[in-house]
């Protein structure tokens, strides 16, 4: 899985913001907020990660069992699927 | 002939014959010495064609950033295809060349439409060059009132325009700077919103300017409150609203950071109101 090309996440005051650039304004027309470990999966997803890397890196990073992880992990990147974020 | 405005402490020479033009900047007339921040030469010609670049954002605009980093090239096409006007810009958007088709549909009279395009590229220079001085455009309908600048954002429809003209009922000694797209710029460190030639379709603005006092994210309600947001929900509610480079990351993250110091400075209040004197009773007694 991997983050389309002209999506930029920046940080903004504290909140994680997702940014469409250039064509991709059109196609999405709206930002997407994320929380620290939605930017967290977001930037590994950038350079391409399958579930597998995601749950590592939260359960890694996050005082988490592996089966909430494994489910929040997959709500996040459900909602980026559904706004056809990820190639 | 050149002409010299100043809008946003912006200095503006423009060479241009067009009426429309000369109409629609005449109350932001400057006559101080000194260079120009922005030159911008406007002029019919009988043919407009695209210089080399890469194409990086279509939308009402085609903006093509042009090959060597030379700047960016916008134009708007009829429905056939024919370019009738273009913008021409070096990368500082200072030197800036606006070229537009006379008449480029003999059949169908969109002379006039070819002058609000010419003025609306106007705006897109300004707006692109106060970018680069650590300035953003809000979406909003702005008032100056007892010295404090407001500017009250919202999608559109919602009634910001409606509220800022209860202020100027109720509140006598207020002047709308801008209906629809004030500038924000900061000036010795301290943010100011400018009025501008450029507020939508009522034209309702002046030349003035104020400091900022306070940001308002107006919502209707049946029920009047005001409340201070913190930094998570300004951003939220200030992004959709900013009139972003979305055809330049450099571009977009310099307004990121102007946004940011915004946010630092003014403080942002989420106002659910009805149309009517309490609603602005509430923001003042917020900004007094």
């Amino acid at each position: 899985m991997k983050i389309k090309d002209g999506l930029m996440l920046r940080q903004i005051a504290g909140s994680w913001v997702v940014i469409p650039m250039g064509q991709r304004v059109v196609e999405f027309n709206g930002l997407m907020t994320l929380n620290e470990s939605g930017a967290m999966l977001w930037k590994l997803l950038e350079s391409g990660a399958d579930m597998e890397d995601l749950v590592k890196a939260i359960t890694d990073e996050y005082i988490i069992d592996e089966e909430t992880a494994r489910k929040d992990t997959k709500e996040m990147i459900d909602k980026i699927i559904e706004k056809g974020l990820i190639e | 002939m050149t002409y010299r405005y100043k809008m946003a402490d912006v200095v503006t020479d423009i060479s241009t014959s067009n009426q429309y033009i000369l109409e629609h900047l005449s109350s932001f007339t400057a006559s101080e010495a000194g260079p120009a921040g922005m030159s911008l030469d406007i002029r019919p010609v009988n043919d407009i064609s695209i210089p080399e670049g890469k194409c990086v954002f279509s939308e009402m605009i085609n903006w093509v950033k042009k090959a060597d980093d030379s700047g960016y090239f916008g134009y708007c096409e009829t429905d056939r295809h024919k370019i009738f006007i273009s913008i021409d810009s070096d990368p500082e958007w200072k030197n800036i060349n606006i070229r537009y088709v006379k008449n480029p549909f003999p059949v169908d009279n969109i002379e006039q439409e070819v002058d609000l395009f010419c003025a609306l590229f106007a705006g897109n220079a300004l707006a692109n060059h106060v970018i680069l001085k650590n300035g953003l455009i809000l979406h909003a309908s702005c008032i100056s009132y007892d010295g404090k600048g407001i500017a009250f954002t919202a999608p559109s429809g919602t009634g910001k325009s409606t509220h800022t003209q209860l202020w100027e009922k109720y509140k006598p000694g207020t002047v709308v700077l801008n209906d629809d797209t004030p500038v924000i710029r900061f000036m010795d460190g301290k943010p100011v919103v400018y009025g501008t030639p450029w507020s939508g379709s009522q034209f309702k603005n002046a030349n003035a300017s104020s400091p900022l006092s306070a940001i308002v994210i107006l919502d209707r309600s049946q029920e009047n409150s005001i409340r201070q947001v913190d930094s998570r929900e300004a951003v939220a509610g200030l992004m959709p609203r900013l009139l972003l480079p979305y055809f330049d990351q450099s571009l977009m993250d310099l307004s990121i950071k102007t946004l940011e110091e915004i946010i630092r400075q003014v403080p942002v209040y989420h106002l659910k109101c009805r149309p009517d004197i309490e609603a602005v009773e509430l923001v003042y007694k917020c900004i007094k």
